[in-house]
């Protein structure tokens, strides 16, 4: 008798279990999210939205959704835990099938029937980002000065892969996110290839004067790619050198090693801040750059 | 029923199970491994005819490093069998669809050797039954079935090394079956480096079962740490498999001690692969967690699937536990039983965990732990026959069990029809369907898949002369489409071009383990979208009109 009810409950268990997977199997797409709801919920986006924000969506998303987003710098990729601790995250998800990933949204907001805002508030010290090169990379950011000092291309030419070209100059001379393995690991940057006989400019907006008790401070990071560096025995240095208005604030060096190297420099309010990056030779010099201005609690090193 | 009926039937069965995988012949697209190892095979297959015709220049160093460079770093056996299907089919399925019936046949054979396990220790009912759900929901899950098309090791591993497996196991009662194993053996590890693994569950196995049989007497309950009679079949591997190893593969017969080492030091040192594991970005230094292959295990093989397995292995631990603790005790068919389920359980195990702890890279969804799958669903299949037995004398109940094996049959089939030639799309209701696991971070493809229905529309819709560029990882598209063109599948005026800004049209395939994968889409998602392939609502590829 126990051995019959036995069987009779692992048979409703496999029915169960074959239920579960037929309903997979058996069931339609998911609907798209009309283009109205995408717009809303991109809308929300922005209006959140604060500088140095990391913004995410879901990867759901079919292109024609990510239409919506214009040029919004929103991606599909879970933020790593170390960016939930120092950055706010705007994540617009599918509200049917959550991202995997961040927990505890400071704020959650539906969009109509497919979608839902959330809002990461950065678990660790806060530094408040009011411009980062990544991010809010746009055309314009970048010039080609060919020699050092006589503007030869300004880059606004959209590219096919995304990012800028310079018009007039190598296809290898432009601005855009990308991904490269730096230290071992996959690093987001942009592109800042050098030229020989020329400098790669990034030009970062003037920022505002800070509150009371605050301090405007740059942070530069230059690396090149893992495999450049390894197969290129001798390579040259590139240098990035920092200016505010007319005033040299700071340099960078990044030599021929592996890994990120990184330079802190104090910033006044209303000059913008120009990168010149330069170097003797150019020869695979996969030069990657990351360049945050933020505003840093005076109590904090 | 006899055996020979039940061999019969099952027969039948196989003949069908071998229908079922060619219809699904073109529906399936090529991998970027396929470009590794159809044009390899071809190769061997033309050493091998020189060799059968006793060219004497085949066996020269030079004849050999000719015809073997191509793909030396994984050993030859399955590539002769794609090799050879290539030269006998090639006419009437193309260049590479004949090549991977190779893979099909091996597909086919580890459908058989559930048969041949199944009845021989279960007997001729029992077995048959058995072995019949095994087949089903082998010739049913989506990922064997997707892998069982594709001209790669991965399935033709799974099948030598079933095949070893069941010699080895049978060797306990035909002596014959000992010697086969030292040559099964030899072609498993001349297949893929899952091959040799077999002997440690194998060597367990006799461990367990033999302690107590040793110095010519049999001891109903020997001591735990009794020494166990040394198996011919143990003997035969050790001596058969190696000379088969290296008899079959010419590239090791010259310079065997530097290319031995670099064999092994290849798999040792594997290069890094991406593999996405619940959104983190995994390939080397570290390699995904020791976990993540028992996690795709979980969330791919249909629920129902794994639930009749674990029930097979929860039902038949009697059988097993009497085999451990008295192994020379109670009557033959019940140590068969035993036998069979305590093998299927080891192989089972070991061929997962070494993918879980060897410190070896782990990628490719379920690829690197193919052998796991026919033993895993002949435990199913175990499971569904003594639900079966339980019930059985109830007139009103014994319908139950056929019905819920029936259901998980029809589970699995509905996935493999959903999912298709995008079979290694599919994930379970555990993980929520291809959207749940894509919304959980797992990879919605992999294997840089060249789909067909994409060929198909490109052929119908593309203007003249168009060139297609794919993100973000357009080199193995490059290798693939290469074959489409020569099989005539492809029109000859479309190609895929290096650069994207080259391209009228960019195809992205979603592939989120490439980490330029969220710029690409910042780059190109305010272009005009041509086509989108969604499955399960998620996007598969969509193709980009860029002027």
């Amino acid at each position: 008798m126990k051995a019959t009810s036995s069987a009779l409950i692992l048979c409703g268990l496999i029915a169960g279990l074959a239920g579960l997977d037929l309903q997979v199997g058996l069931r339609g797409d998911l609907a798209p999210v009309p283009q109205a709801e995408m717009a809303e919920g991109v809308s929300r986006m922005k209006a959140v939205r604060r500088p140095g924000d990391v913004l995410v969506h879901s990867p759901l998303f079919s292109v024609a959704e990510l239409k919506a987003f214009g040029d919004l710098q929103a991606r599909p990729d879970r933020p790593r835990p170390e960016v939930l601790a120092a950055r706010r995250v705007l994540l617009l998800d599918r509200a049917q099938a959550p991202m995997f990933g961040p927990k505890n949204p400071a704020q959650t907001e539906a969009i109509g029937e497919h979608l839902v805002l959330k809002v990461f508030e950065p678990s660790g010290d806060v530094e408040v980002p009011v411009f980062d090169l990544l991010t809010d990379l746009g055309p314009n950011v970048l010039r080609i000065e060919r020699p050092v000092g006589v503007l030869k291309s300004r880059c606004t030419k959209r590219r096919a892969e995304g990012g800028w070209s310079c018009p007039g100059e190598a296809e290898w001379l432009y601005a855009a996110p990308r991904t490269l393995r730096i230290g071992g690991k996959n690093e987001e940057c942009v592109w800042a290839h050098p030229t020989t006989g020329g400098a790669v400019v990034f030009t970062l907006p003037a920022p505002e004067a800070p509150a009371a008790g605050q301090d405007l401070v740059l942070e530069l990071s230059g690396g090149m790619a893992d495999d450049a560096v390894t197969g290129t025995p001798g390579g040259a240095t590139v240098t990035i050198q920092a200016t505010q208005g007319s005033k040299k604030i700071g340099r960078l060096l990044v030599p021929n090693k592996v890994g990120w190297h990184r330079l802190e420099l104090s910033l006044e309010p209303g000059a913008p801040v120009d990168l010149s990056i330069t170097t003797p030779r150019d020869g695979r010099r996969h030069h990657c750059v990351n360049a945050r201005i933020v505003l840093r609690p005076q109590d904090k090193p | 029923m006899s055996s020979r009926r039940a061999g019969q039937i099952a027969a039948l069965i196989v003949a069908g199970y071998l229908i079922f995988q060619l219809v699904g012949l073109k529906t399936v697209g090529l991998t970027d491994d396929d470009d590794f190892y159809i044009p390899a095979g071809i190769e061997y297959a033309k050493w091998l005819g020189q060799a059968l015709s006793i060219d004497t220049s085949a066996f020269s160093k030079a004849g050999v490093d000719r015809a073997f460079s191509p793909n030396h770093e994984h050993p030859p056996f399955a590539k002769y069998v794609f090799g050879v299907c290539h030269f006998a089919l090639s006419r009437w399925l193309g260049p590479y669809d004949s090549a991977r019936v190779g893979t099909v046949l091996f597909s086919t054979l580890s459908a058989a050797l559930l048969f041949v396990l199944a009845i021989f220790h279960l007997g001729a009912r029992r077995g048959l039954f058995a072995g019949t759900v095994a087949v089903l929901l082998l010739l049913t899950l989506p990922r064997y079935y997707f892998h069982s098309h594709a001209a790669t090791l991965d399935v033709p591993v799974a099948a030598m090394y079933l095949l070893a497996a069941t010699l080895a196991l049978l060797a306990e009662r035909r002596a014959w079956a000992a010697w086969a194993t030292g040559i099964a053996f030899g072609l498993a590890t001349a297949t893929k480096l899952n091959g040799p693994f077999m002997i440690v569950p194998y060597v367990i196995f006799a461990f367990l079962v033999r302690r107590g049989a040793g110095r010519g007497k049999t001891q109903a309950q020997p001591g735990l740490i009794s020494l166990p009679q040394i198996p011919l079949a143990l003997v035969s591997m050790a001596l058969i498999g190696p000379v088969v190893f290296f008899g079959i593969w010419p590239w090791m017969w010259f310079d065997v001690v530097q290319r031995v080492p670099e064999y092994v030091g290849f798999h040792l040192n594997h290069y890094g692969i991406y593999f996405l594991y619940f959104g983190t970005l995994y390939d080397k230094n570290p390699f995904a967690p020791w976990h993540a292959p028992l996690t795709m295990a979980a969330i791919t093989v249909p629920l129902a699937t794994s639930g009749l397995a674990l029930f097979g292995a929860w039902l038949g631990r009697t059988a097993v536990w009497s085999r451990i603790a008295r192994p020379q005790a109670y009557e033959e068919s019940y140590k068969r039983e035993g036998d069979l389920i305590l093998s299927c359980l080891l192989h089972a195990a070991v061929s997962v965990a070494v993918v879980c702890f060897s410190g070896g890279p782990k990628y490719g969804g379920a690829k690197l732990f193919m052998p796991f799958y026919p033993f895993f669903c002949l435990l199913a299949g175990y499971g569904a026959m003594r639900l079966y037995e339980v019930l059985q004398d109830d007139l009103r109940l014994r319908w139950l069990p056929v019905v819920a094996t029936g259901l998980a049959v029809l589970a699995s089939l509905s996935l493999q029809l959903k999912f298709g030639g995008y079979a290694l799309s599919q994930y379970n209701a555990a993980a929520g369907g291809l959207r749940g696991a894509t919304a959980l971070g797992f990879e919605r493809q992999y294997y840089d898949i060249a789909f067909r229905d994409l060929v198909a529309w490109l052929n119908d819709n593309a203007p003249d002369k168009t060139r297609v560029h794919f993100l973000p990882n357009n080199w193995e598209y490059v290798r693939t489409y290469k074959w489409y063109k020569k099989g005539g599948e492809l029109r000859s005026d479309i190609s895929v071009t290096r650069s994207p800004s080259a391209a009228q049209w960019v195809i992205v395939t979603h592939e989120r383990r490439f980490a330029r994968y969220g710029n690409d889409l910042l780059g190109i998602r305010d272009k005009e979208v041509l086509m989108e392939k969604r499955v399960d609502g998620v996007p598969i590829f969509s193709v980009m009109k860029m002027r």
